[in-house]
């Protein structure tokens, strides 16, 4: 465990204190920015090449810090950078200035750097900054423009409760082997303004990389995806974040899931998440009520945003709860290449975890989508290989007027099919809790779908295969 | 008066759920961590109240909350939130005198850190006396699993 973190350990048991470093008493040295508060500049001196006196803790005090320029951390013996919280996220904010079209807080170090951590800070991207004109940028924006950038990140980088709020285009790009964000909210209001109001315009988390996650985080109200994982990832993990109502915006004008997973990334792990859609849904030519942002004029038709949108090869999904979307749950392939799927109410990393469904979808629930093409959509040129439904729990998805894609839509799918990796003994050899799905538990379409086992030998077994009813919808029932 | 009717809620809610319960460990230093950012956003005097809401309920799908429990968390919220506020009026001051802190100043910080994260280490412990054991093991998981996951980094 690295340094910071043993300085989190020690003030949640009051037991030490954190070393403060004396800004304001150094003589800048490397980087200067004329906009710089007095705090401010020592940060950015302690971040600087020549920060070295400063010691391996940058700490920013209290106070709304205006960015001029972008923070630059160029040090390679910084192991934590850290905001001073006592109160809550509003004690040590970052906002860009609003004369800048700067990115806040970038990475460039190089290689041979220390592990760093990065918490108790507030990045605000003030979209709403007078004479920016940030608001409502368009998709082909042509200066993407990150609040917070660790793409250069030589080693992992972990942030740790920090808040993300207002950003105008892009909140976080996280690289780095092994790098996380943790215990960290996006978009969840400040002040005055409701959490809608502090909307991404676009993506909330973009995680580059091998080994990279988002865990335990509350994120809400980005335009695009809550979590984007990258072409370049491989072995990700998102892990028991709460996401709520992302693709708010929709700046492309299409609709997709709120988390998004690249054709050309690999083997992600996607457990023990709360995805909820809020039954949110945009119409051409209406306004984002949050931003007063309009909808964009290349949206031709209602956009029904969803829970998950998947392609690619080797993507695990354990016990999610993905619920109250106007498009489907959760949705497979179609366009890019995808196989080798599990889907299962189990969680590894947690046999206590309580059981979730995949629920309350106007679309549909658990839509793979191929050649033979569906009401929804037409022939795609994918359908998804090896397929495996691991005693799923999938109730109560469709709805007149919405989708007739039922509990689970199966377009030009092959793979094992229902297993139930939980029943004791291997009996039954395969199980899942499905019923309500309008207009079919599981719809087979055109017969486009061959699985070993297409249809779950019973839907009365569930966890750890004990026998009886299907757990409760709001997770109540504790697992045996 | 309104915090001491809160005080008494709690602790009624707990004495109810607690009888007959064997006492459960205390909270570890890693446990501590996800407790921490749990009560700090129940009880958030900076978030908006729409996201605090919605917060809550987003908790009980991702634990299995019952309402007790529920009501077991937005009462020690209420019980942080206070001291929030306090603190938030002590920064205040402490910040607003100088442009650039001096090193009491900074002691004067850390001192209303580690008494909120004091407070916060009782809260943990009396949610994990007060709910179902299984909800107690399941709210201790997210710093298993992450200090699992740092320690490999």
């Amino acid at each position: 465990m690295n340094n910071a973190l043993h300085l989190c350990r020690a003030t949640l048991l009051g037991s030490a204190l954190i070393v403060i470093v004396g800004f304001g008493l150094k003589t800048a040295t490397a980087q200067t920015c004329s906009g710089d508060d007095a705090a401010t500049a020592s940060f950015r001196q302690c971040l600087g090449s020549s920060g070295e006196s400063y010691g391996s803790t940058c700490q920013l005090d209290p106070g709304v810090h205006q960015i001029s320029c972008t923070l630059v951390i160029a040090r390679n013996d910084i192991s934590s950078i850290t905001g001073t919280e006592a109160a809550g996220p509003a004690d040590t904010v970052l906002q860009r200035a609003s004369s800048s079209l700067d990115t806040i807080l970038q990475d460039s170090r190089t290689a041979g750097a220390v592990a760093l951590t990065v918490s108790y800070l507030t990045f605000d991207g003030n979209r709403y900054g007078s004479g920016l004109g940030l608001n409502c940028l368009p998709i082909d924006y042509p200066n993407p423009l990150q609040d917070v950038d660790f793409r250069g990140a030589p080693n992992s980088v972990s942030l740790q409760y920090d808040d993300f709020i207002n950003a105008p285009d892009q909140e976080l790009l996280l690289a780095g082997t092994d790098s996380t964000v943790v215990w960290s909210n996006f978009s969840q209001g400040f002040g005055s303004e409701s959490a809608a109001q502090t909307a991404t315009r676009r993506t909330a988390v973009w995680l580059y990389g091998n080994s990279t996650g988002a865990y335990f985080n509350n994120i809400a109200f980005a335009g695009n995806a809550g979590v984007h994982l990258d072409a370049s990832g491989t072995q990700q993990y998102i892990y028991g974040n709460l996401l709520q109502q992302n693709r708010y915006e929709m700046p492309d004008g299409i609709e997709g899931g709120q988390i998004y997973i690249d054709e050309s990334a690999t083997y992600a792990s996607v457990a023990g998440n709360v995805i909820n859609g809020n039954y949110w849904y945009t119409e051409p030519g209406g306004t984002i009520p949050g931003t007063g942002c309009p909808v964009p004029s290349s949206e031709d038709s209602l956009q029904t945003p969803g829970g998950t949108e998947t392609y690619g090869y080797g993507h695990r999904f354990y016990n999610n709860e993905i619920e109250q979307h106007t498009g489907w749950g959760m949705g497979f392939s179609g366009s890019a290449p995808t196989g080798s799927i599990t889907i299962s109410s189990t969680n590894p990393w947690d046999s206590s975890d309580a059981p979730r469904y995949i629920e309350d979808n106007l679309a549909g629930g658990i839509m793979f989508l191929g050649q033979s093409g569906g009401p929804d959509y037409g022939a795609q040129p994918y359908g998804t290989t090896d397929v495996t439904l691991d005693d799923v729990l999938v109730q109560n998805n469709g709805a007149s007027g919405w989708g007739a894609n039922g509990g689970i839509w199966l377009d030009t799918v092959t793979g094992p099919g229902f297993t139930c990796s939980m029943c004791s003994g291997g009996s039954p050899a395969s199980a899942a809790c499905m019923s309500g799905n309008y207009t079919s538990d599981i719809i087979n379409d055109s017969g486009s779908s061959s699985l070993s086992t297409p249809f779950p030998a019973t839907l009365s077994y569930y966890w750890n295969g004990v026998s009886g009813a299907c757990p409760a919808s709001g997770s109540q029932t504790p697992a045996p | 008066m309104l915090k001491y009717f809160w005080h008494f809620t709690l602790w009624l809610a707990m004495a109810v759920v607690c009888r007959g319960q064997t006492a459960q460990p205390a909270a570890t230093p890693d446990e501590l961590k996800f407790f921490q950012f749990m009560l700090m956003n129940l009880a958030s005097i900076d978030h908006s109240p729409d996201a605090v809401t919605s917060y809550s309920k987003l908790l009980g799908r991702q634990f299995g909350l019952n309402d007790t429990e529920t009501g077991i968390l937005n009462s020690a919220a209420v019980t942080l939130r206070t001291q929030l506020q306090q603190i938030r009026s002590s920064t205040t001051n402490i910040v607003s005198r100088n442009q650039v802190l001096s090193a009491a100043d900074r002691a004067a910080l850390q001192a209303l850190i580690i008494n909120r994260n004091q407070l916060v280490q009782t809260l943990a412990n009396q949610i994990l006396n007060s709910v179902r054991p299984i909800t107690a093991t399941r709210l201790r998981m997210p710093g298993h699993i992450m200090a699992n996951i740092l320690k490999e980094n």
